[in-house]
């Protein structure tokens, strides 16, 4: 069973336009993910699916320096997009990872995939009922499902059509679902290290320093939580209202 | 929904009689089990369940004295044994415990409940598929669906292990498999007490962390054998 790895990301997001290229340590948010990515022991391919807009041109001559494979599609139906993106790389299995999502800990996103395929599930999610912190989300399915749920899609319902699993979630008597939750060493819902707007920013630049000066490259999510704990960094970005939705 | 922990606990062992009284650090090993059982979150009650028999008489004594309840019942049918003491105490939701897993990670048990609680499904186990180092073996299901099980047609094996008709039927019972992260992913790895040599790697480890022996994590004994190699 092969798992190919899908992030959607776009230069014009409404909080934070150009968020995933901006840089720590010169290096742009979306290539930190995609390193952390990179240490998955079940993701055989990751694609970055962004659209087909001008302002995204810069941004794909950037993943193609990069050698980093992506998807070109529509900006507001992003469920299509990254239908179409499976397709085209013949995927079967898709972990969708948010360009939100830089410090994703690979061993979260391996276990989603282990119990997955263990299950014979149709879509495996840590995110729908919360104990990780936002911004650890993945999402596991089947593009089969992902294509059914699509065309349960009222046709202007473009809510659905946005957020890629809303109309899995919402169909959840098709779709044979797990939610995973985490024990008390990672249930810190209210830290956010997710990146919607600029104090989310500051917050994960501060992490990046820190653990990078210790030439530590990758650290896991229990460190980076027991760091922001212990410096209080959850006070930086504690204020911002967040959207719903994933 | 009152979810209680039932560890299954007996001085007859077939291969290690009375392996829960030997001692670590001058502590019977069942000790270390009900320390550690006492850090996790969602749960109301950790009952032992061990035989009539007198010589169960002392595990009594040391889950009393830790200040876990007691039930006793049937030596042989312990799916019978279990579920009257579900039954005695109220329990909804059993996390089925052996004490043959002294180490198990408190952490680990309480994703397993919260799993189960926040799933459509009548059975959690996070053994079945070997992920979690064996000695992490936690089973979540309700006290309704074990109800179920003990009016199937049971033979003594059934009888004898609690949930194997629950687990070798995933028709009639809707399972999940909860596989572990990465960092905790070692299939290989056993800190299950059966046999002598068990107990000798188990004492061990105890001995060798040198943080809080009485509470370490899965992640902690992992690092502890794979870098020191014990």
């Amino acid at each position: 069973m092969k798992f190919h790895c899908i992030i959607t990301a776009r230069m014009t997001s409404s909080r934070l336009p150009g968020k995933i290229m901006m840089k720590i340590k010169n290096i742009p948010v979306i290539q930190i993910l995609y390193e952390r990515l990179k240490k998955s022991k079940l993701i055989c391919k990751t694609i970055v699916a962004t659209t087909n807009n001008q302002t995204d041109d810069n941004f794909v001559e950037f993943l193609k320096k990069k050698k980093i494979s992506f998807y070109r599609g529509s900006e507001f139906n992003v469920i299509k997009r990254v239908i179409e993106a499976a397709k085209k790389f013949k995927a079967k299995n898709v972990v969708l990872i948010t360009g939100d999502c830089p410090l994703i800990d690979p061993d979260i996103v391996d276990q989603c995939i282990r119990t997955f395929k263990f299950n014979k599930a149709d879509f495996v999610n840590n995110s729908n009922i919360r104990t990780f912190s936002d911004g650890l989300d993945v999402q596991v399915f089947k593009l089969s499902a992902l294509i059914k749920s699509y065309k349960l899609i009222k046709i202007d319902n473009n809510k659905e059509k946005e957020h890629v699993t809303l109309s899995l979630r919402k169909n959840k008597k098709y779709f044979k679902t797990i939610n995973i939750l985490s024990g008390p060493r990672l249930n810190y819902p209210d830290i956010f290290v997710t990146l919607d707007e600029i104090e989310d920013f500051k917050l994960i630049k501060k992490v990046i320093y820190y653990f990078w000066n210790k030439k530590r490259k990758y650290f896991s999510a229990h460190e980076l939580i027991n760091f922001i704990r212990k410096k209080h960094l959850f006070k930086i970005n504690q204020n911002i209202a967040r959207k719903g939705n994933n | 929904m009152k979810k209680g922990i039932i560890i299954e606990a007996r001085m007859n062992s077939k291969r290690l009689p009375g392996k829960h009284l030997y001692k670590v650090l001058n502590r019977p090993i069942i000790e270390y089990l009900f320390l550690r059982l006492k850090k996790v979150k969602n749960v109301d009650e950790i009952i032992l369940a061990t035989t009539n028999s007198h010589k169960d008489d002392v595990l009594e004594k040391i889950a009393l004295k830790n200040k876990i309840k007691v039930f006793r019942g049937s030596e042989k049918n312990v799916m019978q044994r279990v579920l009257h003491a579900s039954r005695k105490y109220k329990i909804d939701v059993i996390i089925s415990i052996t004490a043959d897993c002294p180490l198990i990670d408190p952490d680990i048990v309480d994703s397993c409940i919260l799993t189960f609680l926040n799933n459509n499904c009548d059975y959690l186990n996070n053994s079945l598929i070997p992920s979690y180092p064996g000695g992490m073996n936690c089973q979540v299901y309700y006290k309704k669906t074990l109800e179920k099980s003990f009016q199937s047609r049971l033979n003594s094996n059934h009888k004898e292990h609690v949930t194997l008709e629950i687990a070798n039927n995933n028709k009639k019972y809707k399972h999940l498999y909860l596989c572990a992260p990465t960092d905790l992913h070692r299939p290989n790895i056993r800190v299950e007490l059966d046999t002598i040599e068990d107990f000798k790697f188990i004492k061990k480890i105890i001995i060798q962390i040198k943080k809080n022996r009485y509470y370490f994590n899965c992640s902690d004994l992992i690092n502890l054998i794979e870098k020191k190699k014990i």
